[in-house]
């Protein structure tokens, strides 16, 4: 087994200073309410998760800052935490326990890592590379989301359940205002590590889950406090399904006047029938 | 939405200077094109009736025209604040940020902001993501190797995965049954060409044995005259010559029948009309000849091809010149074939 590099031996100026190092810890939520598919998410997030650590349903949907309480308990410093309603909408919150500021967002076109799609496959609790859109840097609620998403997603090296690879690779990207996470297994083609001097020969295989953050608000609390930013593009599930169902009635709002037209013009041009038509009555 | 109102309303506690947020009338013009309606409490009548037919701004102007519009909270000063509190991985005044090394942390090597029509076009998107992705990820295992922190999973090492095996294998014989539907699929298809071009196909099989048979017929009808002069010739008291020498050794391709003996008249065999004529049946037989010769004068071809006649040269064919000794079958039917 390859030998961790050792990170003392790399400081020349002073062998025995500490270096900082990432000491998040992060703890996984959900109210009451996830669906199948949204549970599988959240185990989904424990599996690659070493520094993650799994908390008891919320039962309260209005008092999401009891949360705070759970994180203190368990002492983590991070939440994340996933809030169903309707069975349908799947909300994320990336929350800084206890003071810290809290991210909102609307999660959409969920697959998670069970579905036989994705055929890639990493070592648990291996590092992860973190790859962000550039995009990330051009304004402070998404500067604020990239540091969230690091302190969740960043496998800490010197947490004891954390193996020192590196065979997986999670990229966030900035499409059309939202966040798009992917997740890829990273596959050498040469099979010897002193071999390998090209990196280009590597290629990535999806291992999944897969889905797309619409953010919606930053909080200055954690999940509570003054809102520092809306996203003005944000449509919520809710003004987009009655949004449809306005649609829908429309066109039957169409049909009745139709309908109403006929009959009045019906009324006013009665048919003219030639003699020849009492015969048959 | 009234809480909302509130809170934004109040002064933050974070903030150097009070800005307002209340905009009045005046101001809609400088209002960026999304705007919230707000009510305040006690005034006017709740109605939850919604708003969308119309733009929120005509609304605005057409129903409480002394109701104040609200802005879209954007408190870039306080969010940099509280960045600047928890940062870990960017650099703060005061805090360095964790190195590479801890973080993992890589920029995609993009120019200008992806397209939003890629939110819609699935397969162009995902090439994009990986493309980008790999691009960052050989940088990054490119920083790692500089800093000589191994990375690689060495290949007899066993331990816990991400998926199950059993997954993995669900997965395998998934993409093989994906493999097979579409090889099915493709024989298919070709059966169903080949099954509408079997008219066709056949015509032209049918067409290219003819074509071989009347050419055959045609050999055989030189090889047959040349026989007879031969005969005449040596009844007329011609020199008995080695007569395989004259005899062009071309029109020797006729005893060379296809493997399926497709030369043959099978009708008239099958009725037992005609014997089947076989190499074997020795051309020195005189009897052998004639019931050649009577098979080859009844030709069911239309165009009289065995009236042809061969040009003659005076005193019939000429010898060849240049001598040459004939060789033995074997190998004039190997240089045959070559």
């Amino acid at each position: 087994m390859e030998a961790v590099a050792r990170r003392d031996d790399a400081d020349p100026d002073n062998a025995r200073a500490r270096r900082p190092q990432n000491k998040t810890r992060v703890l996984v939520m959900s109210t009451r309410g996830v669906t199948t598919r949204f549970r599988h998410l959240m185990d989904d997030m424990l599996t690659l998760l070493p520094h993650a650590k799994k908390e008891r349903k919320l039962d309260a949907k209005q008092r999401l800052p009891l949360a705070n309480e759970a994180a203190q308990l368990r002492s983590c410093d991070t939440i994340l935490l996933f809030e169903a309603r309707k069975r349908h909408d799947l909300y994320l919150w990336l929350v800084k326990s206890p003071f810290g500021p809290s991210l909102n967002f609307h999660v959409a076109n969920l697959h998670t890592m069970a579905e036989l799609s994705f055929p890639g496959n990493a070592l648990r609790f291996s590092r992860s590379l973190l790859v962000f859109d550039p995009a990330f840097h051009s304004s402070p609620p998404l500067r604020l989301a990239k540091e969230l998403l690091t302190h969740v997603f960043s496998v800490p090296a010197s947490h004891r359940r954390t193996k020192p690879f590196v065979d997986h690779v999670i990229s966030f990207t900035i499409v059309d205002g939202r966040i798009w996470f992917r997740h890829y297994q990273i596959v050498d083609a040469a099979l010897n590590q002193k071999a390998i001097d090209n990196s280009v020969h590597s290629t990535l295989v999806e291992i999944g889950p897969r889905f797309v953050m619409a953010p919606i608000k930053c909080f200055s609390g954690a999940f509570q406090g003054a809102t520092l930013w809306q996203n003005p593009s944000y449509i919520g599930p809710n003004e987009i399904r009655r949004a449809m169902r306005k649609r829908s009635a429309d066109h039957n709002l169409r049909r009745m006047e139709h309908k109403d037209k006929r009959v009045k013009h019906q009324r006013e041009n009665p048919i003219q029938h030639p003699d020849i038509h009492k015969v048959f009555r | 939405m009234l809480k909302t109102a509130w809170t934004v309303l109040l002064p933050n506690p974070n903030q150097t200077e009070v800005v307002p947020k209340v905009v009045t009338m005046a101001k809609v013009p400088q209002i960026l094109t999304h705007l919230i309606f707000t009510k305040l409490v006690g005034i006017g009548d709740h109605s939850d009736e919604s708003d969308e037919d119309a733009p929120l701004e005509a609304i605005a102007v057409s129903k409480l025209p002394s109701q104040t519009i609200e802005l879209m909270a954007n408190d870039e000063a306080a969010m940099e604040k509280k960045l600047s509190e928890i940062a870990l991985f960017v650099d703060v005044p005061g805090k360095n940020a964790l190195p590479f090394s801890e973080s993992l942390v890589l920029t995609m090597p993009l120019k200008q902001k992806l397209s939003d029509k890629l939110a819609l076009d699935d397969l162009e998107r995902e090439k994009k993501f990986a493309e980008l992705t790999t691009e960052a990820v050989h940088t990054g295992l490119d920083k790692l190797r500089e800093q000589k922190i191994k990375f690689r999973r060495p290949d007899d090492y066993f331990a816990e995965m991400v998926k199950s095996d059993a997954q993995m294998a669900k997965i395998k014989t998934k993409i093989l049954q994906q493999k097979e539907k579409i090889e099915a699929a493709e024989t298919r298809r070709n059966n169903r060409d080949i099954n509408k071009n079997r008219k066709k196909v056949r015509a032209e099989q049918k067409e290219r044995e003819q074509e071989k048979k009347r050419k055959a017929k045609e050999e055989i009808a030189t090889y047959s005259r040349l026989r007879k002069q031969r005969l005449k010739q040596r009844e007329q008291g011609g020199a008995m010559e080695d007569d395989d020498e004259e005899f062009p050794i071309d029109l020797l391709d006729v005893e060379q029948l296809d493997s399926e003996n497709r030369f043959q008249d099978h009708s008239d065999v099958a009725s037992g009309k005609k014997k089947a004529w076989r190499p074997s049946d020795a051309p020195g037989e005189k009897q052998g000849r004639e019931s050649i010769r009577n098979k080859f004068r009844t030709s069911k071809q239309s165009n009289g091809q065995h009236g042809q006649k061969m040009s003659r040269t005076k005193g019939g064919i000429q010898k060849r010149k240049g001598k040459k000794k004939r060789l033995g079958k074997s190998r004039r039917v190997a240089s045959k074939k070559s």
